[in-house]
């Protein structure tokens, strides 16, 4: 009788041990009962927001998580939102949206005093690029790059509004005027609602903008005109507009939704969230909802968003002390 | 089809029993979350546009909408009970409501809000419905140049007819000036006084120092004294008399202007409607002092003019999709995450979907009225309660408001230390009015004088160059410098007096 008893005995401990298997790198990411956090750094309904929304039950699904969570912390421009991403526990279960240019400028400023960079942070997926677009109102006699930059050699004052000093209209105003060789008066805004309206009401010559939602139908209407866009191809919803290369200016701005981690992520664990980043937006009713809002989807995946990432911050770096320019 | 029919059959779209249960459940979030300090309809908003997407668009955009005016109604309520405006439209409100309220006329004060904000917000429907493209495209004329001249103006209006010390009100204008400069600089994107802290990269702010300021330094003010059981004398008639309507009368007029004029343009918000149209009512009235102590007309000017302002708003949104502030910018995702896409053909390409929404907004209006003036005799009997007990309420909403603003506990230091000199700034005898205004209008001020000067490559001549600047800079000088006038020849003829005295007398 005792003898079966601890033979029961050990036989359960020894059970107990082999299930009791160590957590840590041999578990299954996602874990069951674990909540996956994804930290949107703007306001509920502001930039981004609502596209994160949208995608987070699809991300669900895909992945296999018990919960994918939304959680707002604005402030600072996305400082404070990335901040708290970079300082967050790199397991895989707090993700969050680093939007381009804005994540680059943001470190690269010394006077933001930033606690990241590019090296703390783990790119996992793109999810929207947005060409960034130069246009004037219908009354405006410029229908080409090439005119404004004319008339601005031709000593005639050449304001562009942007949506913010190193907003990517104001990177893209920059670049062209090195390019260009010519001084253009870069007038910042508050953001895109803004420049729309000084674009409109002639208080500016021309301004950068962003394709996309209400600006196609002021576009389509023909109260706005493209100048040129910043990209490497044209853009479906408007084939007849020109590159700003085609008119000579290689210059490639954009601002775009990257997804991205805490640094030290294990390597699955990126391909496993990539991957169901990247099964997400294909769904098909997602990609519906998508378009029907008006976003640009784009997909990359870590080492495509990686390489992005690096080009775009070595061509912001000589830019940045021309902030005041 | 003209405009009649095309309201006509909006009208009896918003009757759809879907379409007609989310206008009531807007209206009366709306009203809700005006009530409560701290959230706003912006954030409100935000949170309900996933629930939006299992609906038809337009019954979404009629709640959304019916959330975005109606908080204008409920945020006067705290305001004049209990000196805590939830929003940054109802700051105004608080200044002259919760005096008439200590003098048993928060009835009346209730009640005109209410009446002024159903007229502004109708005029306001009525102008996006009749006239919508011809005031957007003129409102598109009013530049950063107009925009700065427009804002000294209502420095100059507000802070002249200052009663009390001068000196004192132009350090709590100062004062203001100062505390709104924290933050990352506007232009140039350097951080300024935030000492490394990325919370007050953003500006500190205005809700939590308005609450903790307004709110809790008069809570701190009257339990210093021995706590009485009420400190509202009676409370009289509820509604408004005639002499209130007939007093209020042109206030609510000149609110409606001015609410809708600053509705139109992109980037004011409605903090400044109510604050222009307060300086306006005190510059009109024939005895000035009576403002700060309960005068009808700053409850009733402010009031329309942050209401019709509201309705205003969406002109811009629906004419070229510009969103003016943010609440109608939430609303404007909410439109696109259900596919409708606003801009120049949104009137021509979804006619039943537009004309839905603007009478649902002008039904709103009536809705939030006879809903709110029965309502006026509940709210006033918590004023009947004693102050032993409601000090403690009115404290666990500014802690609760100042949580809400950014959901951590960063604001609800800010409010407790502006309560803190609120409190200290009351005992002394400083005005707030002046702080709270250049808190609000100094930033937007050095944002559009810079901006000016980007437009005009760093020319001067630009502020006296556009007619329309010129015209209102002209108007705060005159504005400043008449008062100083009257005073000199005030000054002479006494002297003349009492030399004549001196010289006649025997």
């Amino acid at each position: 009788m005792k003898n079966k008893f601890k033979l029961a005995v050990s036989a359960l401990s020894i059970a107990g041990l082999l299930l009791n298997a160590p957590s840590a790198s041999a578990a299954v990411y996602p874990a069951k009962g674990k909540t996956i956090t994804i930290i949107v750094p703007y306001d509920a309904g502001g930039a981004g927001d609502i596209g994160a929304r949208m995608l987070a039950p699809y991300i669900k699904t895909a992945i296999g998580a018990t919960n994918v969570e939304i959680v707002n912390k604005p402030g600072a421009g996305s400082q404070v939102g990335i901040s708290a991403l970079a300082a967050a526990n790199p397991d895989g279960y707090t993700i969050g949206f680093t939007h381009l240019p804005a994540t680059i400028t943001t470190y690269l400023d010394p006077t933001r005093a930033a606690t990241y960079d590019l090296t703390k942070l783990t790119p996992l997926a793109m999810m929207v690029v947005v060409p960034t677009i130069l246009v004037v109102r219908a009354e405006s006699k410029y229908t080409s790059i090439k005119d404004l930059i004319a008339d601005a050699k031709g000593g005639a004052k050449v304001t562009i509004s942007d949506s913010g000093i190193l907003s990517d209209g104001h990177l893209a105003s920059l670049q062209l005027q090195q390019l260009a060789g010519v001084k253009l008066q870069a007038v910042h805004s508050t953001g895109g609602a803004a420049t729309t309206a000084d674009v409109l009401g002639g208080q500016v010559s021309a301004g950068t903008l962003n394709v996309g939602g209400a600006t196609n139908e002021l576009i389509k209407s023909g109260k706005l005109r493209i100048l040129g866009i910043f990209s490497k191809t044209k853009d479906k919803t408007f084939p007849t507009a020109k590159t700003a290369k085609d008119q000579g200016y290689p210059i490639y701005v954009s601002t775009s939704r990257a997804i991205s981690g805490p640094a030290g992520m294990s390597a699955s664990v990126v391909i496993k969230i990539s991957s169901a980043i990247r099964t997400a937006m294909l769904n098909p009713e997602f990609v519906a909802k998508a378009n029907a809002a008006g976003l640009y989807l784009k997909f990359m995946w870590p080492n495509q968003l990686q390489t992005y990432w690096s080009e775009m911050q070595t061509a912001t770096i000589p830019l940045m002390a021309l902030k005041n320019s | 089809m003209d405009t009649l029919t095309l309201l006509f059959h909006g009208t009896q779209a918003v009757f759809q029993p879907l379409n007609f249960l989310f206008l009531i459940l807007g209206c009366v979030l709306g009203q809700a979350i005006g009530v409560l300090p701290g959230i706003g309809s912006a954030a409100a908003i935000a949170l309900l546009i996933p629930v939006t997407l299992n609906l038809s668009p337009t019954a979404s955009v009629i709640m959304l909408a019916g959330i975005f005016y109606g908080t204008n109604y409920g945020g006067t309520i705290t305001s004049v009970l209990m000196n805590t405006p939830g929003e940054s439209a109802s700051v105004v409100t608080a200044i002259d409501g919760y005096q008439m309220a200590k003098k048993g006329r928060g009835g009346p004060a209730l009640g005109i809000a209410a009446i002024g904000s159903f007229i502004g917000g109708t005029v306001g429907t009525l102008g996006l419905a009749f006239g919508a493209q011809w005031f957007s495209d003129t409102a598109l004329k009013i530049g950063a140049s107009e925009y700065f001249a427009l804002m000294i103006f209502a420095v100059a209006l507000v802070t002249v007819l200052a009663t009390g010390s001068p000196v004192k009100a132009l350090l709590m204008g100062v004062l203001g000036l100062l505390i709104g400069t924290i933050g990352i600089d506007p232009d140039l994107g350097i951080p300024r006084f935030t000492f490394g802290q990325i919370k007050l990269y953003d500006g500190i702010n205005f809700i939590a120092i308005v609450i903790g300021f307004f709110g809790l330094g008069e809570i701190l003010v009257n339990i210093e004294r021995k706590v009485q059981d009420t400190i509202y004398t009676q409370v009289g008639s509820v509604l408004p008399n005639k002499q209130d309507l007939r007093d209020s009368a042109a206030p609510i007029a000149r609110g409606t202007l001015i609410g809708f004029v600053l509705g139109i343009i992109p980037g004011a918000t409605s903090a400044i409607a109510s604050f222009l149209s307060y300086g306006v009512e005190v510059n009109r009235a024939k005895d000035p002092s009576r403002f700060g102590k309960g005068a009808i007309e700053g409850v009733a000017g402010p009031e329309t003019a942050n209401n019709s302002f509201v309705n205003a708003n969406f002109i811009p949104l629906f004419t070229l999709g510009i969103p003016g502030t943010a609440s109608i910018a939430m609303i404007m995702s909410g439109m696109m995450s259900n596919g409708i896409v606003p801009g120049p053909f949104l009137f021509r390409d979804n006619p039943d979907f537009v004309w839905t929404v603007i009478a649902s907004m002008l039904i709103g209006q009536v809705i939030l009225l006879v809903f709110n003036l029965p309502m006026v005799r509940i709210w006033v009997l918590l004023l009947k309660i004693p102050y032993s007990i409601l000090f403690v309420l009115i404290l666990e909403f500014t802690l609760i408001g100042a949580y809400a603003v950014s959901y951590d506990t960063f604001n609800m230091y800010v409010m407790t230390i502006s309560g803190f000199f609120g409190y200290l700034f009351k005992k002394m005898d400083f005005p707030a009015t002046p702080f709270v205004l250049t808190l609000v209008i100094g930033p937007l001020i050095e944002k559009n004088l810079r901006k000016s000067l980007e437009i005009s490559s760093g020319e001067f001549a630009i502020f006296y160059q556009r007619p329309m600047t010129l015209i209102l800079l002209l108007g705060a000088a005159f504005t400043i410098i008449w008062p100083v006038f009257k005073w000199l020849k005030m000054r002479l003829k006494n002297q003349k007096e009492s030399s004549r005295s001196m010289n006649g007398g025997a």
